[in-house]
């Protein structure tokens, strides 16, 4: 017994122990908010959290930023953190026990669509017609965003905001590789395979070693996603007008794969780097000649993948190319969605007045621009252009860099330049030049009006599927993709035409059908509501042309 | 005793497969305490393996002061003292008298706990319940619903009625009624099992994610685990950084392997204490002849 306790408190002293070597200033966190005056309305809202709030700036349902909210606002909001990897359980609860927010910022189409059908949404046409001002007036500017808003039964449910059109991804080729080995840019599915095994053979890097590829994975990672848009290779692709359900140009695509396989051009181990992140750090270490990566935050691509390529092999030059074309024609890379819906309403909000002010609120250009940028002289101040710029680093990381969540309404590019992404990279700093020309380059090869290798449209404006439909093409669709990947290393003891045929019956057999059918009728009924990759190269367009303007 | 050849030869396969199971154990734990270590460029590079390259203690400092992790320990912390120690309690408390024989219908008694592990009331109907207990937002709804663990019960009293009657007849003998029987004979007797009860529990209590998530609101209030979930899952998510300036709110790796060191130290370092309890034998010395 004694010996017991004794032990017991051993192991509770090195608990606080632990705890005490580690402890040196404790998170204070403030109290409730203050009441407001009566004309005020009180109302609720969601804020993701991510765990990123520093020690001593409180919590991300009270802070800073929602106190300023509070005090500059229409509304006294109280806010409810919603952990962003849970948010489709933490909704569930909050709205399943009566005590959801009044308004739910999600970025996650599937869960806005899943509370919409539950009837947990309010709609919000007239609330906006006779409420809003800054939204409506936004609304009015870009008519994209009520039709993007608009739900089947024809009422607006979501808001949203505009984003800038730039090409999500960028296959970039080491240019400093071609020049050495006297070859040109590869234009189709043959060159490419030849310039991959060049890259791989004839040591390109010059270190008399065999150790380079020509190309980045095959399944997993940035560059996986690159032979999808190469060959469109989609399960719901839009032909004539009409659109097509299935494994849609798979074959083409396998074959392709299985061609780089068995030339040896990528690395043989491609199934075991489930991320990808082995052939990332390949590519960051100099050793891989063509690589897509995801590139839909440039100065974040060039702050840090960028950066490490650049130090860790001074010589490399990366130029992005356009998708090669293949025996199924040639498309472009997949852009970012331009009209984003990120915010839906409680159909039980108590005040939904004072909701339609707060949303106006936090659409104003001054309101977005604060919450990002902080306050001039404080955390930034302008440049020559006229430009916010981070003034103290620090103050920066301890005070802003956290509250992004908070502008999840706000329309950037409605400030102006300053708002466009080529403003924001730092030129005095090597790696954020080189990483503007690559954003410039990626806009111009990429920014054209080839088809999108990515079906109808962005997969944020693509329905829902009734749930038992989604958990049959789940199925299919993941039994479909290990027959191809099979067919790539099986050799001749399983060709792509065998797994062809496979995947087709299994496609049949698993329902697909059905979801045809589904998909069928939904376009049929909705394909004029739909906004599609069309829309948003006019979007594009005019988004240009408006910053050809502000110069 | 001499081992025969046989034994031997298997004692040698034990020792080899053991020991690559173990290897297979500690390498990614030792390949995390490196990246913690490591400066970011080399983390990114892909250049560490289970050495630090650079070594830096930058991880551990931003982790320190730019996230919440501290204020995450304590509440981890109390979770777990506090929820073992009612669990083992109540715990206790359930198994002594389910294992006296002479116990009121114990056999219906036992049942009803047991069933209670077949079946349960879904997440939303116990959310609705913790609701409307008043618990939201506090950390009762994670001591509560979940208080006694039917499995470490039916252990523990099965355990207690293993003791030989001998023990307990000579303390009855001896003028000893039940507390004193519970306080002084069986439970100093069952150290290994509490031992090991108690570790589960407690594990049990740090590792604690969903009833965290859900039931509780305040993030001020969230431990660990959620709070390093949070961390490793701020990875490249297209929907969020159609933004460029969000880049900022994503966890650098090596700071997400410091935080995943912080988390998993306390656990590993309160093993070596109850080592000793696992090993000895159960009954050692308590009846002689």
């Amino acid at each position: 017994m004694v010996i017991s306790i004794k032990a017991w408190m051993k192991s509770g002293l090195v608990l606080g122990l632990i705890g005490g070597i580690l402890a040196g200033c404790s998170g204070g966190s403030g109290s409730e908010q203050a009441e407001g005056e009566g004309a005020r309305g009180n109302i609720t809202s969601t804020i993701y959290d991510r765990g990123a709030v520093p020690s001593g700036m409180g919590t991300i349902e009270d802070n800073m930023w929602s106190k300023w909210i509070n005090e500059n606002g229409p509304a006294n909001v109280k806010y409810t953190a919603v952990p962003r990897w849970e948010s489709q359980s933490k909704l569930n609860v909050l709205f399943a026990s009566g005590s959801a927010p009044d308004v739910i910022f999600e970025f996650g189409t599937p869960i806005r669509n899943t509370l919409f059908n539950q009837k947990q949404l309010m709609p919000l046409d007239e609330l906006i017609e006779n409420s809003s001002v800054e939204y409506k007036a936004l609304m009015e500017k870009y008519p994209q965003l009520k039709k993007a808003g608009i739900k089947s039964d024809g009422k607006l449910y979501e808001v949203g905001r505009m984003n800038e059109v730039f090409p999500l991804t960028s296959f970039f080729i080491r240019e400093d590789w071609l020049e050495k080995l006297n070859l040109e840019v590869p234009t189709n599915e043959a060159e490419m395979l030849a310039v991959a095994k060049a890259f791989t053979e004839n040591d390109p890097d010059g270190n008399g070693a065999d150790d380079t590829y020509g190309i980045g994975g095959l399944q997993f990672g940035d560059t996986a996603g690159l032979f999808r848009y190469m060959y469109n290779a989609n399960w719901v692709n839009v032909e004539d007008g009409e659109i097509v359900v299935g494994p849609n140009h798979m074959k083409e695509m396998t074959a392709f794969k299985r061609a780089l396989f068995e030339a040896g051009v990528v690395d043989k181990d491609f199934l075991t780097d489930k991320d990808g992140a082995k052939s990332k750090q390949d590519f960051l270490n100099g050793k891989i000649g063509m690589y897509a990566a995801m590139t839909a935050d440039y100065t974040g691509f060039a702050a840090k993948e960028l950066d490490t390529l650049m130090q860790n092999v001074p010589d490399a030059k990366l130029n992005v190319i356009a998708l090669p074309s293949t025996s199924v024609g040639q498309y472009t890379m997949v852009w970012n969605n331009p009209v984003q819906m990120t915010a839906v309403v409680n159909a039980r909000a108590k005040n939904p007045e004072a909701v339609i002010q707060y949303i106006d609120f936090l659409t104003k250009t001054e309101t977005g621009r604060t919450v990002k940028n902080g306050f001039e002289g404080t955390h930034y101040t302008l440049n020559e252009q006229g430009c916010p710029r981070i003034s103290d680093q620090e103050k920066y990381k301890q005070e802003i860099s956290w509250a992004g969540d908070y502008a999840m309404l706000y329309s950037r590019l409605e400030e102006g330049k300053c708002g466009y992404t080529e403003m924001l990279f730092s030129e005095e700093i090597p790696s954020q030049k080189e990483g503007l020309r690559l954003f410039k380059e990626a806009r111009e090869v990429y920014m054209n009006d080839l088809p999108v290798g990515e079906g109808v449209t962005h997969s944020e404006h693509m329905p829902q599927l009734p749930k038992e439909l989604q958990v049959k093409l789940t199925n299919v669709t993941t039994a479909i993709n290990d027959i191809f990947t099979r067919s790539i290393i099986s050799g001749s003891k399983y060709t792509v035409e065998q797994a062809a045929a496979e995947a087709q019956q299994k496609w049949e057999q698993g329902g697909g059908l059905e979801i045809e059918t589904w998909y069928k009728e939904w376009w049929s009924k909705e394909k004029d509501n739909v906004l599609v990759w069309d829309d948003f190269y006019e979007i594009y367009e005019q988004q240009q042309a408006d910053f050809k303007k502000s110069e | 005793m001499r081992k025969t050849r046989g034994e031997q030869v298997f004692y040698m396969i034990n020792y080899v497969l053991l020991t690559l199971v173990a290897i297979s154990c500690i390498l990614p734990l030792l390949n995390i305490v490196a990246l913690s270590l490591s400066d970011a460029r080399a983390v990114v590079s892909g250049k560490v393996g289970l050495w630090p390259v650079d070594f830096t203690w930058f991880s551990y400092h931003s982790l320190l002061t730019g996230t919440p992790i501290l204020n995450a320990f304590w509440n981890s912390v109390e979770i777990t003292l506090i929820g073992t120690g009612l669990s083992m309690a109540v715990t206790i408390m359930a198994a002594y008298p389910l294992s006296r024989r002479h116990f009121y219908h114990r056999r219906f008694f036992t049942m009803a706990m047991v069933f209670t592990m077949i079946f349960n009331g879904g997440l939303i109907p116990t959310y609705l319940v913790v609701q409307n207990l008043g618990l939201v937002n506090s950390y009762g709804a994670l001591w509560l619903p979940g208080l006694v663990s039917t499995y470490n019960m039916l252990i523990m009293r099965s355990y207690f009625e293993n003791l030989p009657g001998e023990v307990d007849e000579a303390a009855r003998i001896d003028g000893c009624g039940e507390l004193g029987l519970l306080f002084r004979i069986v439970l100093p007797l069952s150290k290994p099992l509490l031992a090991t009860i108690a570790l589960f529990y407690g594990v049990g209590y740090w590792n604690s994610f969903m009833s965290v998530m859900i039931y509780i609101n305040d993030t001020s209030k969230y431990n660990m685990t959620v709070l390093v979930q949070n961390m490793i899952m701020s990875n490249l998510n297209v929907q969020d950084f159609t933004d460029p300036t969000m880049i900022s709110n994503l966890t650098p790796e090596g700071i997400r392997a410091a935080a995943v060191i912080v988390m998993v130290i306390p656990i590993l370092a309160v093993y070596p204490f109850l080592q000793k309890y696992f090993v000895k034998g159960v009954m050692l010395g308590s009846i002689k002849g």
